[in-house]
């Protein structure tokens, strides 16, 4: 999968959890930037991320995750290694 | 030696004098004694296990991030969390061992020396403890690289402002902080006054006098009903925010006098519309660090249970957070109430919107319905914060609508009218200054409300009462 379809599934699997079809991911994003991210819908899309894409954050990238940036960064690495 | 003490202000005025006149380099140097003559002098027994908790995090830190191999850098990390979490166990919730004590054997090894009774709870241990953790894991996961400099780090768990009550800071924030060259600054200067100012006038025209009738109900609920204990609660809650919020602010402005910023604990708690808006905005660097170290982790590995998992993991990570206030059941009963109210509004969060939506109800009438919905469910959980017994805490809320008597008892409520217009005056500072800001705020308004709050304080300031979170 390439940066940019990271990206595109990413961006859908948020405007599924939040219910808002004009959410547009930008990297420098946190859950400040987006309503209803709050505690229940962050473990949400961690679970839905590792489903639609196939793969399994360890504790340590969750607990690393400051914004967007961060998430789609992790996302691609772990689909590199598994290359 | 507390903040709102005249021994704090020449202390702290005396500090920022020779801070400034020091050489830049060694400032930190000057900072780590002050601080710890800081501690010293509220009792030298409180040295101790904030000495024993800075050799064991900074030396656990290097370790921690010194090794390279997966199996031995987490063997080692669970060890030094280990022992942290039981220096905080034996120095703060001793007193569960010391009430076991009878049951054990004379001879148990387990039994306490009598001395030990007098270093139970060292002050502000809770606090920095929880830094002491966040920075052990922040390394371990690789969110900071650990700090070399002794002197430094001991700076980050002892820095006077926040050694008593917090906030509790995390060291990717509060570390570097300490390394910026400042001069002094007027601008900072000014704003760490009015923080100060306007925290000391929380703390003693507003908590202080709140104090007595709080203490009069709560200490004696039997005797009341009705409208009585209502008052006494929203008291109560007007007394603890004041309290702490003034005593945060009074840390913040010693702070900002040395360069430093410390982290905001409050954001107009009580304005919040929904319970996850109340945690956000309420013992902030608690709350968050709760959600940060115990609840994400929880959450991450039940993630598989769905709902369940989210709810188990939530319930137990306000369990915790009700503990860290003490081992006494009205603090757990507080943490669990938090913990079902806030997954049952996370849970039913696109519900209500829809219903909000559904019946095209007005914002400002929403508004008002959500802020009183929060503003009960806290009330609800303070009654257990505060109350004597768990057995007091069922007498208020069975008798909050027991009118049969009177309707309000103004027994316990001495000068109660001068007290509604401090409170009221309260309010509308708290408008002004918090909720919209100073800067938006005309300058002839702002002198105007800095000078009523040194009347107020010199007039109406009560100067006897320690701060109520310094227990914690």
């Amino acid at each position: 999968m390439k940066k940019d379809d990271i990206r595109i599934v990413v961006n859908e699997i948020f405007r599924e959890i939040f219910n808002d079809t004009s959410i547009n991911i930008q990297d420098n994003m946190t859950a400040n930037d987006i309503e209803g991210w709050d505690s229940l819908a962050h473990i949400i899309m961690i679970a839905a991320i590792e489903k639609k894409i196939n793969i399994k954050f360890t504790l340590k990238e969750v607990m690393l995750l400051n914004n967007i940036s961060d998430l789609l960064l992790c996302v691609e690495k772990k689909l590199e290694t598994r290359h | 030696m507390f903040l709102n003490s005249l021994d704090y202000f020449f202390f702290l005025t005396l500090a920022v004098i020779l801070y400034y006149l020091f050489p830049f380099k060694i400032r930190w140097i000057f900072l780590v004694i002050t601080s710890y003559y800081f501690c010293y002098n509220i009792s030298v027994l409180f040295l101790l296990p904030l000495m024993l908790l800075t050799v064991l995090t900074f030396f656990g830190g290097l370790l921690i991030f010194h090794i390279k191999k997966n199996t031995e850098k987490k063997f080692i990390f669970i060890f030094f969390v280990g022992f942290a979490i039981t220096i905080l166990f034996l120095f703060k919730y001793c007193n569960l061992i010391e009430k076991l004590s009878p049951l054990l054997p004379t001879d148990s090894f387990l039994k306490l020396p009598p001395y030990y009774a007098n270093i139970l709870l060292p002050i502000g241990i809770s606090y920095y403890s929880f830094q002491a953790l966040s920075y052990l894991t922040d390394i371990y996961i690789g969110k900071v690289v650990p700090e070399k400099n002794f002197g430094i780090f001991s700076l980050y768990l002892s820095f006077f402002p926040k050694f008593l009550q917090g906030p509790i800071e995390r060291a990717g924030i509060l570390i570097p902080q300490f390394r910026l060259k400042r001069r002094f600054n007027y601008n900072y200067f000014i704003s760490g006054s009015k923080l100060i100012l306007f925290g000391l006038f929380k703390k003693v025209v507003i908590a202080d006098r709140l104090s007595p009738y709080v203490e009069r109900v709560f200490s004696d609920v039997s005797s009341y009903h009705g409208l009585t204990l209502g008052v006494v609660v929203v008291f109560f809650a007007i007394q603890m925010y004041a309290d702490f919020s003034g005593y945060t602010d009074m840390a913040l402005g010693s702070a900002t006098f040395f360069g430093i910023d410390l982290t905001d604990n409050f954001n107009c708690p009580y304005l919040a519309k929904n319970i996850q808006d109340f945690w956000r905005r309420w013992h902030i660097t608690l709350s968050s660090w709760v959600r940060d170290y115990i609840y994400i982790p929880l959450s991450f590995m039940t993630r598989s249970f769905g709902y369940i998992g989210f709810t188990a993991s939530l319930i137990s990570a306000f369990l915790i957070l009700g503990l860290w206030h003490g081992a006494a059941k009205g603090y757990i009963i507080f943490g669990f109430i938090h913990g079902i109210f806030f997954s049952i509004s996370a849970l039913t969060q696109k519900q209500r919107d829809s219903f909000w939506k559904q019946y095209k109800v007005i914002t400002p009438v929403k508004t008002f319905f959500e802020r009183l919905i929060v503003l009960s469910i806290v009330l609800f959980s303070f009654v257990f914060f505060r109350a004597k017994s768990v057995s007091d805490s069922f007498y208020i809320i069975g008798h909050f609508f027991d009118f049969s008597n009177t309707l309000f008892d103004f027994r316990p409520y001495s000068k109660f009218l001068l007290n509604t217009i401090l409170i009221l005056s309260f309010f509308v500072l708290e408008y002004f200054i918090k909720v919209r800001q100073t800067r938006e705020t005309q300058p002839w308004l702002k002198n105007i409300l800095y000078i009523y709050i040194i009347f107020s304080v010199i007039l109406y300031g009560k100067i006897a009462n320690e701060f109520i979170y310094i227990a914690f």
